[in-house]
Formats: structure tokens, C-alpha cells, sequence
């Protein structure tokens, strides 16, 4: 069984907890649909965004030289790292400039994908993430389990207990509000004191210099704006050509993501505030050579909405954790393979391809059919297991020839023991453990056809 | 309007669902079309591509375009199948024969929808049914309107069913929702599988569903494993079976 | 070569053809004052922000808002706004508490609630994120339909921070109960006038 499958099968196995989550993650898509469908002309402002995505790939090094003079202009220090270790370097080098012990972040998957709170915690350094989901998790020593909804696999209860443990909340409250309030007092704390400030980034305008954070929290700006030195890590695909094509994605972002008309902050970051430092720090970490597959480039077009996963049927019941992922989900798992094709090459098979992914996309990314194309590349690069390669081979010989193809299949209708390998091409009966198989047919349609309409 | 159709009967429908096969001929003849069958077709080569094995499958697909040359229109009783040959045969020569299979092959109530026009059936089925939307139908093919697109694409299953007498279509709470099956999925990833094919049964259920039908033989053998294991009176059919006047 | 070399020389290498930008004058929305104004108050009031329609009204803002702002927020609410010339010195607001940040923004969006605002209209950014409530004066007549708009009759970066807001603070996640107040303004009242 593949890493995903099993994690799947571990979660499903609480089906009353699997239930819950997947109606969750259904509320959340329905949201979107209510809000995309008041929209009369969303498809129109899909397409557009999809088209300004795929002009900004075709033009990412002059965009990126681009924002790069503008931003220095307003005196903000740009800094190039072209992977994982030199964008946790930089941060540190900053950090260490400053002498900075602890520090505030908002989300940022990229820090996440480039491991730097575990690399700043070596070093001494206290880094806490101020969104409350994040925040959550980061008590509870666990990854995201969803891009825009990280906590969204954790029950209120649980969170109750854990802000008993960790921060000296009332035993048995688990009142949403109440929990909040307290995270509220306990993030005021942490944002005064902080040395220095994190945050991802939405969007880079090419024109202006400038970056764009969208929260609902206020952290990001809480932090930011209490803390002498603001850090911004952005994947070198955030950028958009100039400030009015901002108008399409803020209208698509939320939306996708939760069916709110607009985040309730959209910062707009260009210089410092007096006395104060900004910095950017622009990373490749793989996206560049992304950039030159052609048949999975358009997956930097991703805005990292998580829509994706909140309409996918198999993410709503698997849970996060089963993609063991940075990047969880449909867009997941076509991004991960792109980084190392032995660790991920489960996830492109944990999809029916239904392509409800690609249709909520407000990039338009054809997820299910980079899923599609993931599964051949993963073939050619002999990573299929060879449960799979062997029967399907003798299934493909069986169905290129007429004869061999009409005799196993009388046998397999007489004897149903060759159905799994014929239709599912797996010796065990995994088929049947949940489901009956089809009763036999005395005889197939080619032998009906021959008996009674052959002229 | 006598136009010479090629029969395309996917290999599962040709062992384990005769019926299906059946059911699409008589339509098809009863609306005034030449049907052939070309005996000698196996498989479109769907499971082996969706597995990643494209480059093995491959072989069928020339040979495919070869059985079918002749044919005005390809049609076949399954969206999954048809959408295979339509979007994934780009990956051979692209022969003449090639060309014009992917051109022209169609599924059956698309066929009837799009070429034949068909606006009245002659049939009668009494019973609330649930429409599963398949789909390589609704996404890939856009058979109907996809709930997450928000456009005003017509449905082109609700519309043939519209046309048998007695029929009481019966709205779903999530009305487009991936069954499970998924081809290799549905033992991949068994656990997945069979939850979603549990939660779509129930929704179907919730809202007193008699059958089930599907313009895809193979969601609908998913569905109706379990719900055989589950000893529940719902029924599954085929949608050619209903249009051709069938009884459950 | 450095990584920033590096990394533009992939890009170069690796980008396909260009393909160039689309037409963004298709974004055209109809500009009804009446519409204008019930969308932003639709939305404003969906966003848990308090709207208090004082269009057609005369008002003397300097007697106004000081009586609004004790009538609602407690007669020793300590204000902070840029708006009269009182407040001019850098606040520490790890050790002051502010109960009431008032503004007046440059913009506002019927479809989403979003009223802009920028350095100047806030004096100290943390204002407008570190005070328990958020008043902010909006003239209807600053109001356009919908992003594309906004923006176009916005210079981004014509001052060095400027910012959205659609209401006030909130979250979804501890299993997406919506609670409002998070780490900004726990609530947002708006003027309109």
C-alpha cells in the first residue's frame, strides 16, 4: 500500500472524525460557490487571472529585475536564495544583524516548505506563528494540514486541552471565542516583545516594488508594524506585472479560498516605516526548473487559495497528514513530485482525476491533468510499484490481441477469481472488502451480438 | 440522417454488463441508424493510461482507429471511455484513422443529444431516480453543468431523461460528487474509495432515491459492490437501459 | 555566479514564448450611487462591521465624533486619529491602550467592505491593527463597485504602507467557528457620510 493509502486508510478508519471533516471542508466549498456564483462575470475574471499568470511566467527574469530596482529605490533590501538553505541562511544573517532572539510570522507555507522555524529554533531563536491556526499546530509540534486552514483537522476540544497545557486556559473550555481571546492576550505579548517579523508573501508587484499580504487576523501587520525589522519570504512566482491587475486576484483569493468577498486586510507593503527595516527575500527553491517542464510549469500560476483541496472529495476524507506533503492536496501533489519524484510519487495516484481541482481554480491550473501526465512520468522513471506494472502489462498483451482478450474473459466470467486481475489487476481481493463484485453474465455482449445479430 | 455508427462497447460493459451493449444498439438502430460492431475491439486502453502506463497501452489505440475507419460516428455507452479516446489518443500518429476516431466518436446521450436531436422517447419509468453525473462526463466532457463552473451549460442527461414518461428525477444535496471508483483507485486507495462510493450511496438515500443511474457502467458497479454488501434495496441502472424502455 | 545570476539565467533559459497580457477594460461596472451605497453597507454589515448611515445629514465632525465615540465606547475611551493635529508624537502602544482608532479612508469598495488607507491617514501603522476598535468615516462619495476600480483610482505606493480594511479583526480556526477579533481590532464601526 502507498504511504498516502495507508495514512487515508489510518484516517478513515475514525469515520465519525472523517465525517466531520469532510463536512467541514464541503461548508468551506460551498462558500465559494455561493460567493463565486453573486460574481457574474467570474469565469471571465478566471480566465483573465490565468492569462496575467501565464504572462508573468513568460517574462518571470525581466519582472523579477524589475521589482528588484523598484523595490531598492524605496529602500528595501532584496536578497536571492536559490534554495532552501541559503533562504534560511539570509533570514538567520538578518536575525543575527539585529541581534534578534525572538520573532513573530505570520503564514508563509514557503517557510514552511524551507524548514526554517525547526533551523531558527537550533540556533536559539524563538520564532512564533501568529495565526491562530498556525499557532495551534506549532503547540502541538504538527505541519499544516491545509494551506489556508491549518488546524482545520484539530476539534475544539482539542484545542481546549492544549491551551490548558500551553497556555493556562480554563480545564474543559473549548469555546471557540473564549480560545481565541486567549490567543489574542497571549500573541499581544509575543508581538511587543518581538525582535523582528516574518511574514509570506500574496503578491510582488513588478512595477511598483512593492508586496501585498492578505490576513483576516491582522498578525502579519501586528507584527510587521510592533517589531523594528520586517522579513518577507516570497516563492519568485508571487509576482504580478502592475498594481491594477492586483484588482482581479484580490477579487479571485478569497473567494476561492473561503467564500469571503475580500480578506479583511490587504497590506501593502513598499517601504518602511521610519527607523525601521524591510527586507524581501526572493527564492527559487526548485521553481525554475519547474519553469522549464512544459507540461507542468503552469503550477506556478498557483495563488495558493487552497480551493483545490477544499472541493477535493479524496483530501476531505484522507486528511492533510495523508499527503505527507508541505503542499497537502490536488496542487500538492503535483507540485511535489516536481521536488523529488521518489518521495511523492504516491500522490499523483491519490486522485480519481474527477477534475473538480481544476475547475475551482481561479488560476486555472489543469490539475487533473498534470495528474494524469505525473502518473506516465512516474512509469518512464520506474517508480510505479510493481504491483501495478506486471498485472496491467499482461491485462495491456490480454487486450491487444482479440482472441486472448475474448478468452480470458469467458474465463473470468466463469470463474470470478480472474476478475481482480483482469478489471482491477490486483491478485488480493481488495475490491471485496467492502464491496460485492458484479455477478457474472451467462454470456458477454460480443457473444450475444454473434449468436443473435450476426447476419 | 442514416448514419452509419460504429458501436463502441467498452470491455467491462462487453463481460460483465451485456445488457448495457444491448440497450445502446436497439436505441440506436430504433433511432434510425446503421450500427456496426466491429468484433475484433477490446479496450480503449483507459486503465492501463490512468495508471501511468500509457506507453504500454498505446498499442490498442491505433488499432482502435483502424476497427472504426468507416463510421460516420463512434458511439459508445460510457463518458470515461469516449473521453479517453477524445483527449488521450493525442499521444500517437496522428493518422487519419486517429483523426477521425477522435473526432467522431461520441458518447451515447451525447450522441443522442448533439447529432440525433432526439426530443421524444417512447419509454416509461416509474420510479424516483438519482442522477450520478460521472466525471469524465460532467468535467471532462461537460455533459452538464459542473457545480463548480459557474456557467449555464445545459444538461444533456437531464434532458434525455426528461423525455421517458413517469420519471421522477430526484435532486441530490452534493449533486456532482466523485463516486470513488476511479478506475486502479478503487483498490489503490481502497479505503478512499469505498468511503466516497458509502457517502454518495447515502446522500442518493437521504433524499429516497429508488435507482440510481449513471451514463457510466463502471461508477455504477462500484457503487452498486456496495451496496450489495450493505443488503440496501436501491438500485443502480444504466442510463441506455432506461432510454431503451428496460425494466429494473 | 551569484544565486541572483543563477537564477535569472535558469529563468531566461527555461521561460516559454511571451505571452502577452490581457485586456483589462472588459472589468467595466455600472456607477449607481444608491447601488454603491447599499452594496457597502451589505457587505460592510456581513463583514461584522457597524454601519451607521449618516448620508444627507449635516454633521460637525469636531462635536460629532467625540459624543459618538463616548455614547459607544465609554465616556474615558482613549482615541488616537491622525485627523486633528493633537496626536503628532509616537505613541508606544506596547505600554498605552488605545480604545478607538479613527480615520477617515481615501477609498471604499462595495463589493467587499475594503476601505484604503495609507501612512498618512494613520500616522503609525500599528495604529490601525493594536487598537481594540476601528471608527472609520467614509464619504459615499468615495465609494466605486469593485476592485478594479479601487485600484486604478489608487497610487499604491504613493505612500510606503497602505492597506485594506474590510472590518473588523477575525477567525475561522478553531473548526471554522467565526469569531470576530483576532490580533486586530476586535470590532469596526463605520461612518458614512
Amino acid at each position: 500500500m502507498s504511504i498516502h493509502a495507508k495514512k487515508a486508510s489510518d484516517f478513515i478508519s475514525n469515520e465519525e472524525r472523517t465525517n466531520w471533516h469532510d463536512g467541514a471542508l464541503w461548508h468551506v466549498r460551498n462558500k465559494r460557490d455561493i460567493s463565486a456564483s453573486k460574481i457574474p462575470e467570474w469565469e471571465l475574471l478566471r480566465s483573465t487571472a490565468s492569462q496575467i499568470k501565464e504572462n508573468v511566467l513568460s517574462n518571470l527574469d525581466n519582472y523579477l529585475i524589475q521589482f528588484e530596482e523598484e523595490a531598492k529605490k524605496n529602500g528595501v533590501h532584496v536578497h536571492w536564495a536559490a534554495n532552501d538553505d541559503e533562504h534560511n541562511s539570509i533570514v538567520s544573517a538578518i536575525l543575527n544583524k539585529h541581534n534578534a532572539k525572538k520573532v513573530v510570522k505570520s503564514k508563509s507555507m514557503l517557510t514552511e516548505e524551507c524548514g526554517l522555524n525547526h533551523f531558527l529554533e537550533d540556533q536559539g531563536i524563538e520564532i512564533i506563528d501568529t495565526d491562530l491556526g498556525e499557532r495551534i499546530i506549532q503547540l502541538r509540534d504538527e505541519p499544516p494540514s491545509h494551506i489556508v486552514l491549518p488546524a482545520i483537522h484539530i476539534k475544539k476540544e482539542e484545542v481546549g486541552e492544549l491551551f490548558h497545557a500551553k497556555l493556562g486556559t480554563e480545564k474543559g473550555n473549548a469555546d471557540p471565542t473564549y480560545l481565541t481571546r486567549a490567543a489574542r492576550t497571549h500573541l499581544n505579548h509575543k508581538f511587543f516583545e518581538a525582535d523582528a517579523a516574518i511574514t509570506g508573501v500574496n503578491f510582488a508587484i513588478a512595477e511598483t516594488g512593492g508586496i501585498v499580504i492578505c490576513t483576516n487576523e491582522g498578525n502579519a501587520d501586528m507584527g510587521c508594524h510592533s517589531a523594528p525589522v520586517h522579513i518577507h519570504c516570497m516563492g519568485l512566482e508571487k509576482l504580478l506585472p502592475k498594481a491594477e491587475h492586483l484588482g482581479v486576484f484580490i477579487r479571485l483569493l478569497a473567494r476561492s479560498a473561503t467564500g469571503q468577498p475580500s480578506t479583511i486586510y490587504t497590506s501593502h507593503y513598499h517601504k518602511p516605516e521610519s527607523g525601521k527595516e524591510m527586507h524581501i527575500v526572493i527564492v527559487d527553491n526548485g521553481r525554475s526548473e519547474q519553469l522549464g517542464k512544459e507540461d507542468f510549469r503552469n503550477s506556478l500560476k498557483c495563488i495558493r487559495c487552497g480551493a483545490c483541496m477544499n472541493t477535493c472529495p479524496i483530501y476531505r476524507r484522507s486528511g492533510g497528514h495523508s499527503y505527507h506533503a508541505t503542499i497537502p492536496g490536488p496542487i500538492g501533489a503535483i507540485l511535489q513530485p516536481n521536488r523529488n519524484l521518489q518521495e511523492y510519487s504516491d500522490l499523483p495516484f491519490a486522485s480519481t482525476l474527477c477534475g473538480s481541482c481544476s475547475d475551482v481554480c481561479p488560476v486555472k491550473i489543469n490539475i487533473h491533468e498534470q495528474l494524469y501526465k505525473w502518473r506516465q512520468e512516474i512509469y518512464k522513471h520506474n517508480e510505479l510499484p510493481k504491483s501495478k506494472i506486471i498485472p496491467l502489462k499482461v491485462t495491456t498483451n490480454i487486450l491487444a490481441s482479440s482472441t486472448m482478450y475474448n478468452i480470458m474473459g469467458k474465463l473470468a466470467r466463469t470463474s470470478l477469481k480472474l476478475l481482480p486481475d483482469f478489471l482491477l489487476y490486483n491478485k488480493l481481493n481488495t475490491w471485496g472488502k467492502n464491496r460485492e463484485l458484479p455477478a457474472p453474465p451467462k454470456e458477454s455482449f460480443k457473444e450475444w451480438y454473434k449468436k443473435n445479430k450476426h447476419e | 440522417m442514416n448514419y452509419t455508427v460504429g458501436l463502441f462497447i467498452p470491455c467491462y460493459i462487453d463481460q460483465f454488463f451485456p445488457e448495457v451493449g444491448k440497450a445502446t444498439l436497439e436505441l440506436l438502430e430504433k433511432n434510425g441508424c446503421k450500427v456496426i460492431y466491429p468484433e475484433e475491439q477490446t479496450c480503449c486502453g483507459q486503465p492501463m493510461a490512468n495508471t501511468g502506463m500509457e506507453e504500454v497501452g498505446k498499442k490498442i489505440y491505433q488499432s482502435m482507429g483502424e476497427l472504426f475507419k468507416g463510421c460516420d460516428y463512434i458511439v459508445g455507452p460510457s463518458p470515461s471511455c469516449v473521453y479517453h479516446i477524445t483527449k488521450h489518443y493525442d499521444v500517437v500518429e496522428q493518422t487519419p484513422e486517429i483523426k477521425h476516431l477522435r473526432a467522431h466518436t461520441y458518447d451515447l446521450v451525447e450522441f443522442l443529444y448533439d447529432i440525433l436531436h432526439i426530443e421524444k422517447l417512447e419509454v416509461s419509468f416509474p420510479y424516483r431516480v438519482g442522477l450520478h453525473k460521472g466525471c469524465h462526463g460532467l468535467r471532462g466532457m461537460q455533459l452538464d453543468n459542473p457545480s463548480e463552473l459557474m456557467k449555464d451549460i445545459p444538461s444533456k442527461w437531464g434532458h434525455v431523461l426528461g423525455l421517458v414518461k413517469d420519471i421522477q428525477m430526484t435532486e441530490l444535496t452534493r449533486t456532482d460528487e466523485c463516486c470513488g471508483f476511479g478506475g486502479t483507485f478503487a483498490v489503490a486507495e481502497e479505503a478512499v474509495s469505498t468511503k466516497m462510493g458509502r457517502d454518495r450511496i447515502a446522500d442518493h438515500v437521504n433524499n429516497n432515491v429508488e435507482v440510481i443511474t449513471s451514463g457510466d457502467m463502471s461508477c455504477l458497479m462500484h457503487l452498486k459492490g456496495i451496496i450489495d454488501r450493505q443488503k440496501s434495496n436501491l438500485k443502480v441502472m444504466h442510463i441506455a437501459n432506461i432510454l431503451n424502455g428496460d425494466h429494473i | 555566479m551569484s544565486s541572483r545570476e543563477h537564477i535569472l539565467s535558469r529563468i531566461k533559459k527555461h521561460k516559454p514564448q511571451l505571452i502577452e497580457l490581457p485586456d483589462l477594460s472588459v472589468f467595466a461596472h455600472e456607477i449607481n450611487t444608491e447601488k454603491l451605497v447599499n452594496d457597502f453597507i451589505n457587505t460592510s454589515t456581513t463583514n461584522a462591521s457597524t454601519v451607521v448611515n449618516m448620508i444627507g445629514q449635516s454633521i460637525n465632525f469636531d462635536t460629532y465624533i467625540p459624543l459618538f465615540i463616548a455614547e459607544n465606547f465609554g465616556d474615558n475611551a482613549i482615541t488616537y486619529t491622525p485627523l486633528n493635529s493633537s496626536n503628532k508624537e509616537i505613541l508606544d502602544f506596547k505600554s498605552n491602550h488605545i480604545d478607538v482608532f479613527v480615520t477617515q479612508p481615501q477609498i471604499a469598495v462595495a463589493e467587499n467592505g475594503c476601505m484604503w488607507i495609507h501612512d498618512k491617514q494613520m500616522q503609525q501603522r500599528i495604529a490601525a491593527f493594536a487598537s481594540e476598535h476601528t471608527l472609520f468615516i467614509v464619504d459615499h462619495k468615495t465609494i466605486v463597485p469593485t476592485m478594479h476600480q479601487a485600484y486604478k483610482a489608487l497610487q499604491i505606493n504613493a505612500h510606503g504602507y497602505g492597506v485594506f480594511i474590510a472590518g473588523p479583526s477575525k477567525t475561522a480556526d478553531i473548526e471554522q467557528s467565526l469569531v470576530i477579533g483576532a490580533q486586530g481590532a476586535v470590532s469596526n464601526t463605520v461612518i458614512l457620510v
